[in-house]
């Protein structure tokens, strides 16, 4: 099931609440794909990824600034490079196009993030929030002055004042 | 309690220059290069070079930290290799109580400060190294807590924390600086985690140490040294975009700003 699903999606996030599994599930997953694929804890360098198409990282951008972040996602495009990667800051999964949801070591929801982003309630209960502009696309959806969710702040900006 | 730094120097670079932290306060610390290396002195893992750091009636300087002062200042690190330890969380813990004036009960101490941090007295007996990490910091957080520290240093602390650790973290922080006095330094490349929780700021730049408002998280040239907060970023692009808009911390008033300004 995880290989149709890293077939069609290049970027999987993994997340969830402190002691969900995380890492675990990261450190199960790359087993898998070991002669394939390099794994990262906690510290991602690029230059260390060789001709490795398939990565795994450990909540791992956090000494990145938010360009070098959206550079390198966009490099991982070029090079034909997948990721699968936990992470605890929720403006990270934006990166993502599937996403795992974790609840004491189970899956809580996945899908495409679009899907997931919406399961405000759940996330919600499970102590996690949804990216800035996902969370305000949601509540400016509710006083009716969008209609759908962005992922885009200039975008956002531009219909609201349009 | 007050700091006083006087032309404090390390790596044999002058960093901090004549200046001091105000007692009872939370200060954010951010910069560009070795933000760190202060939460060392701190811990005493590193020495300055010259100069001092004077801290009531006691000092830094090139001898280090005093035992005295070693008990009054509690430094929480990022480096994840200290969350290694093969040591139980109960153990961790006793050994912040060493610094502790003696208590009667120490297990009611250890397990009062758990449920601060989040978590629960089954966790006593568990190993440090089996725990996940948002777990160990946790722990890590009451080992500090627990010897109840007058000055209290985070580096990058709150990363790897997720949302609500994070919003637990700066709600007792802020219980502590309230209600029992403590002098808070985060040093971190987070804005969103310094928003409605600083007093102010000390920017490292250059090698020089400047004081800022808290206001200056919203200001543009803050960004060449910190990411700004989302929300902070989408007021500003409205700002430079729309028309002057008040910046907000709250997405709730963010909100209903927008709704009134668009509507």
């Amino acid at each position: 099931m995880f290989q149709k699903i890293l077939k069609n999606n290049n970027f999987i996030a993994i997340i969830g609440p402190s002691g969900s599994g995380k890492t675990k599930a990261l450190k199960e997953l790359y087993k898998k794909f070991k002669d394939e694929a390099i794994y990262f804890d906690n510290d991602f360098n690029f230059d260390m990824i060789a001709s490795k198409k398939l990565v795994f990282i450990d909540d791992g951008f956090w000494h990145m600034r938010n360009n070098e972040k959206k550079e390198m996602f966009a490099e991982f495009i070029t090079k034909k490079i997948k990721v699968v990667f936990t992470t605890t800051n929720v403006e990270e999964i934006l990166f993502a196009d599937y996403i795992y949801v974790l609840n004491n070591c189970k899956i809580e929801i996945e899908g495409q993030t679009n899907h997931v982003l919406k399961e405000e309630k759940t996330l919600k209960k499970l102590g996690l929030k949804n990216p800035f502009i996902i969370d305000l696309s949601i509540q400016l959806k509710h006083y009716n002055l969008v209609d759908k969710l962005y992922k885009n702040e200039q975008e956002l900006v531009g219909d609201l004042w349009k | 309690m007050e700091i006083i730094f006087e032309n404090v120097t390390i790596n044999n670079i002058l960093l901090y220059e004549s200046f001091k932290i105000e007692p009872n306060k939370v200060i954010g610390l951010i910069g560009n290069q070795n933000k760190s290396v202060l939460a060392k002195v701190f811990a005493g893992i590193k020495r300055i070079d010259d100069g001092k750091i004077i801290i009531e009636n006691d000092k830094i300087d090139l001898n280090g930290l005093s035992k005295d002062l070693n008990k009054k200042i509690g430094v929480l690190f990022n480096d994840l290799n200290l969350y290694k330890s093969s040591k139980t969380v109960k153990q961790q813990l006793l050994r912040g109580l060493e610094f502790y004036p003696k208590v009667n009960d120490s297990n009611k101490r250890m397990i009062d400060i758990l449920k601060k941090v989040g978590l629960n007295e089954n966790f006593l007996n568990k190993k440090i190294s089996k725990l996940s990490l948002g777990e160990k910091k946790k722990v890590f957080l009451a080992s500090i807590i627990i010897f109840n520290p007058e000055i209290i240093i985070l580096d990058h602390f709150e990363q790897h924390l997720n949302y609500k650790d994070q919003v637990n973290l700066k709600k007792l922080l802020k219980e502590l600086k309230k209600n029992y006095n403590k002098t808070i330094i985060c040093i971190t490349d987070n804005a969103e985690f310094l928003l409605d929780f600083v007093d102010s700021l000390l920017i490292l730049d250059n090698m020089k140490i400047k004081i800022a408002h808290k206001d200056y998280l919203t200001n543009k040239e803050s960004t060449k040294y910190i990411d700004m907060a989302p929300i902070t970023n989408f007021c500003s692009l409205i700002n430079n975009e729309i028309h002057p808009f008040m910046y907000y911390n709250n997405i709730n008033e963010l909100i209903k700003a927008v709704y009134r300004d668009v509507k």
